[in-house]
């Protein structure tokens, strides 16, 4: 398959600042040792460089279908892994700098997917609609059936998401409405073996039709996993002797 | 450039509303329009041979611009190519419009301005931050002084 090159180059090097950057350590396909590689997040797109201002990257990570794991790191590696489920599919092992890094990266990657954006974008309109007192109901979220949120819960179905009625609203708001069926969901159905420490794989059941809750339960979701996660590092620092007393960096309230 | 490309062939599997079958010609001088299953699937426009299971290519959409061209053809260009035009074929005008605003809104930029609209709007409104119950107000991607062209 043909991908264009340029158009990657261009979107990377674009002037605007990026979600996310940084070095982190990248594990070969085949080999067991970790390059040190700079890499930079945009959008859905996982760059990485070679080395740190290097024009073009080396390669690029399409951050659909995935699902994103803290591995048991051996060593204090702070060690994460980019999982495409599938026969054939890759998964990337990344290393981190410290803990901060590895859960600010984890975090990004997990929410850099459309689907996710797609359902943040559904309640900002629904709330928008409520506060600028459009009284016209709005014919948004997932249709009946398609709210599946995939199976291993990474990867998102947005489903047939339709824009709202144009006469109900008010010239202020664009018809912003993506009119697509933004299915994207892991494709094999099964459940890979955990690896030590993992960020939790649950099964999802349909998800009620409303969008705030739909994105509430995944936002919520998404801070769970990390609550989840912090939790087994901290005991896992207990248990190595609790020297180190710093507070956790990131407050999810 | 290395690209998880059995990923993207899986990416490209998934149902899709916008999928059809359209004349498609290459931006190069010399090249010719042929019948390709054109299918829009989040940032990406791939394309495939009739009949071929996995695409030919696929075109990212960022920082592209999608125009009418003629009353039944649409051209996506890129931002500093915009000469070099991928041209599409359609049956009808409705279908070329559909098409235009479909590829319009794919962008992963154009979600983000979406959102920081709204959230400036609601923000207007109500006074507060409508990310902010989601803890994710400080993310780079939702600040203002990242907009992007």
């Amino acid at each position: 398959m043909k991908l264009h090159e340029k158009q990657f180059v261009r979107h990377a090097s674009g002037h605007s600042p990026v979600d996310k950057e940084g070095f982190l350590g990248k594990k070969g396909e085949a080999r067991p040792t970790y390059q040190r590689r700079w890499f930079s997040l945009r959008g859905n797109l996982l760059f990485y460089y070679e080395k740190r201002g290097d024009p073009g990257p080396l390669g690029v990570i399409v951050l659909e279908g995935c699902s994103v794991q803290l591995c048991e790191s051996s060593a204090g590696d702070f060690a994460f892994a980019i999982v495409f489920q599938g026969p054939g599919l890759r998964t990337y092992k990344l290393t981190a700098e410290d803990q901060h890094e590895q859960e600010s990266w984890v975090k990004a990657l997990l929410s850099a997917n459309f689907g996710y954006l797609q359902m943040l974008l559904l309640d900002l309109e629904r709330i928008y609609q409520e506060v600028s007192g459009s009284s016209k109901p709005l014919v948004l979220g997932p249709a009946p059936g398609h709210a599946l949120l995939g199976k291993e819960g990474r990867g998102y179905a947005a489903g047939q998401l339709q824009a709202p009625p144009p006469s109900g609203k008010s010239k202020k708001s664009p018809k912003l409405w993506p009119k697509r069926h933004a299915q994207v969901s892991p494709t094999s159905a099964e459940t890979p073996p955990t690896v030590g420490v993992v960020a939790g794989v649950e099964e999802w059941s349909v998800v009620d039709d409303t969008p705030l809750e739909a994105f509430v339960i995944l936002h919520s979701r998404y801070g769970r996993e990390i609550e989840e996660v912090r939790e087994e590092w901290r005991k896992k620092k207990e248990e190595g002797g609790g020297e180190n007393n710093e507070p956790l960096l990131i407050d999810l309230g | 450039m290395r690209f998880n490309e059995k990923e993207l062939l899986c990416i490209s599997k998934q149902p899709s509303e916008k999928a059809a079958e359209l004349g498609m010609r290459g931006p190069k001088k010399g090249d010719v329009v042929k019948r390709r299953l054109v299918k829009l699937v989040i940032n990406f426009l791939f394309y495939f041979r009739t009949d071929e299971e996995e695409p030919a290519g696929a075109l990212l959409l960022e920082q592209c611009k999608v125009e009418q061209e003629e009353p039944m053809a649409f051209s996506v260009a890129f931002l500093d190519e915009s000469e070099k035009k991928y041209l599409f074929e359609c049956e009808s005008s409705e279908q070329c419009q559909e098409w235009v605003e479909s590829l319009t809104r794919a962008s992963y930029e154009f979600m983000r301005r979406s959102l920081m609209f709204y959230r400036s709007e609601i923000h207007k409104l109500t006074g507060k931050d409508p990310l902010e119950q989601y803890g994710i107000s400080e993310e780079a991607r939702f600040q203002v002084s990242s907009q992007r062209p």
